[in-house]
């Protein structure tokens, strides 16, 4: 009896999930102009007018640019942040765990607000260095924890070992804890390429018709012309976020069996 | 002068004494246990020694040198962890290689030194492997070749035998000792287990809350115990308490005389070792008592009784066990020599 409920509360969970993006996918194929069934024969039309139309492939090299500036400066905030809080006392340490992940709890667009109006007054609303800016506040926290986490778990006694060996606290990172938490960064670094990839709040705040990303013109796109090219970006963005998945799930593996 | 000087050492964490007034000199070449039950601040004294630990008092010179504000890396002194704190992501040669590329030494010095530690600790084979691929004994090893192999002014070894079985520690043992004498490296270990420190060092500070009870060579610790605690903490041994008075020891079992006058009247412990009592057998003048079996462990070369006399008290002894031991509630007689007992 409990293992008919099992199964059938996880087909049902599954199908509310899964079917509304199972049914939408089919739909860049569709032969016609409309985001409708039945589908008018099988096209890939829409992917070539996706590869060929220059604002679809300006929004996704805006989205690359965005998404791997943000990923190097979030990186660098979010590593010193987690390394410099390994160094301070208990509470200390729990005072600066919450300022440094407080970007997460606070609403996306009450920050979209907050940097659309401070841009605008330091004339960096609209520009890359804006969007760069804001995303890598959004993505910081999650490359701060994801960092913290890998270095909580090394063994306390090998940046001791090392001290006694001779090595001063910049080699002690570089050659033993930047190593032993590299899964950790990189982690962190696909936390960061992903938050801002498929960010849309915020840049529909701080974006410029110039320097839209791809979700905004998804967004856009959304109310000007309903057309299976939509589909066909959704169907490439999911296809994207689906590697990142898998690569973290290989770096997960990849990080459990270091102790000895 | 000595070569390592600790001088009146106290540490406190929070208002907590883990430390008081401890002053140790060590001299070159020595090989110096810490010996103690936890929470002795053994453990705590290594870290001063190694610098991972400020002091709240006191100071440690080394050749004369203050070095008590020296950071880690720049004290020039080789630790053994006791959990070994191997680079889990560095080979066997690389790790042992780390002190040296840190100090910018050439790489064919590098290869030939840690070529030389690999044979010291018999690791040649292993120099490939990384050491989760090891076994613990190989392990500990590797971490103290890495500790050996810049040649420190000093090593120190924090419990290093305590994840091993009985039977490779006593071989490791056998194994630190003649490196120790082969190198002429100045060792200082850390142990809870009295064995191990006497049949490894030179000299033996025996530790207990916080304090140094005694600093001694083994055999005098063993047989002139300076306090209570030590007498009970290394090796097996009857404590009695009682006066003296007269030139006598009396207790409430016994009374004998004792050998060399200038023990101070008042009240005192007699410590008797179990190895000094006769048991079955007595000799003119020894002080003789009757009891019966308690309790016996065989080990094979000899059974441990433990002997209960008529006031309850029980005492230990050792008895051969060449035709097996001796059956619990069989009467013995226990007999022992009175210049064998040691007054504290």
């Amino acid at each position: 009896m409990s293992r008919a409920i099992f199964w059938v509360s996880t087909v049902l969970a599954l199908l509310f999930l899964v079917v509304p993006l199972a049914l939408v996918m089919p739909l860049a194929f569709n032969g016609s102009s409309f985001l409708t069934y039945p589908m008018e024969g099988f096209s890939l039309k829409w992917f070539e007018e996706v590869f060929t139309e220059g604002n679809w492939v300006r929004a996704f090299g805006n989205s690359l640019k965005v998404a791997l500036g943000t990923t190097a400066v979030a990186l660098v905030i979010g590593g010193l942040a987690a390394t410099g809080l390994m160094l301070t006392g208990r509470w200390l340490q729990i005072v600066l765990t919450g300022l440094f992940v407080s970007p997460m709890i606070v609403p996306s667009i009450v920050i979209g607000v907050a940097f659309a109006y401070s841009f605008g007054r330091m004339g960096l609303s609209g520009s890359y260095a804006g969007l760069v800016l804001s995303h890598s506040i959004l993505a910081a926290p999650l490359v701060f924890l994801s960092i913290l986490t890998s270095l909580r778990g090394l063994d306390p006694d090998l940046d001791l070992a090392a001290a006694s060996l001779g090595a001063s606290r910049g080699q002690r990172f570089r050659h033993v804890t930047l190593p032993l938490a590299a899964p950790g960064f990189a982690a962190g670094a696909l936390f960061a390429f992903t938050t801002s990839f498929d960010e849309v709040v915020v840049a529909l705040f701080v974006a410029s018709p110039d320097s839209l990303t791809l979700p905004v013109a998804l967004f856009a796109g959304l109310r000007d012309r309903l057309q299976p090219t939509l589909v066909v970006v959704a169907l490439l963005l999911s296809l994207i976020s689906f590697a990142f998945l898998w690569l973290m799930a290989r770096l997960q593996r990849l990080n459990a069996p270091q102790k000895p | 002068m000595a070569f390592i000087d600790i001088r009146t050492i106290d540490k406190f964490y929070g208002s907590f004494q883990a430390l008081s007034e401890v002053s140790l000199s060590i001299p070159k070449g020595a090989f110096v246990t810490l010996l103690g039950p936890s929470g002795s601040g053994k453990t705590t004294l290594l870290k001063i020694l190694a610098g991972f630990e400020g002091v709240s008092a006191g100071q440690i010179l080394l050749d004369g040198r203050d070095i008590t504000a020296l950071k880690p890396e720049a004290r020039n002194f080789g630790l053994v962890f006791q959990g070994y704190a191997l680079f889990p992501h560095m080979s066997v040669f690389d790790n042992i290689a780390y002190p040296l590329k840190v100090r910018r030494k050439g790489r064919g010095e590098i290869a030939a030194r840690v070529e030389a530690m690999l044979d010291l600790v018999q690791l040649r084979p292993f120099a490939r492997r990384k050491p989760q691929e090891l076994s613990g004994g190989q392990q500990q090893r590797v971490a103290l070749a890495r500790a050996l192999v810049f040649q420190p002014d000093l090593l120190l070894l924090d419990e290093p035998m305590s994840a091993l079985d009985k039977k490779l520690r006593v071989d490791l043992q056998d194994q630190l000792r003649d490196i120790h004498q082969r190198l002429g490296t100045t060792f200082i270990n850390v142990t809870h287990d009295q064995e191990e420190a006497m049949h490894m060092s030179d000299r033996i500070a025996v530790m207990n809350l916080g304090r140094i009870e005694q600093y001694d060579m083994a055999h005098t610790l063993y047989r002139r115990p300076a306090s209570r605690f030590v007498a009970d903490f290394v090796g097996k041994s009857n404590i009695f308490a009682g006066t003296v008075e007269g030139g006598a020891f009396a207790t409430e079992e016994f009374r004998m005389a004792l050998p060399a006058d200038g023990a101070r009247p008042g009240a005192a412990e007699l410590v008797i070792r179990p190895e000094d009592i006769r048991l079955g057998a007595a000799v003119a003048g020894d002080v003789v008592l009757a009891g019966s079996v308690a309790a016996s462990t065989y080990s094979g070369d000899r059974a441990l009784y433990s002997i209960a006399l008529p006031g309850g008290r029980v005492m230990l002894t050792y008895g051969s066990a060449r035709d097996g031991a001796l059956e619990p509630g069989a009467p013995v007689q226990i007999a022992f020599d009175a210049r064998d007992g040691i007054l504290i």
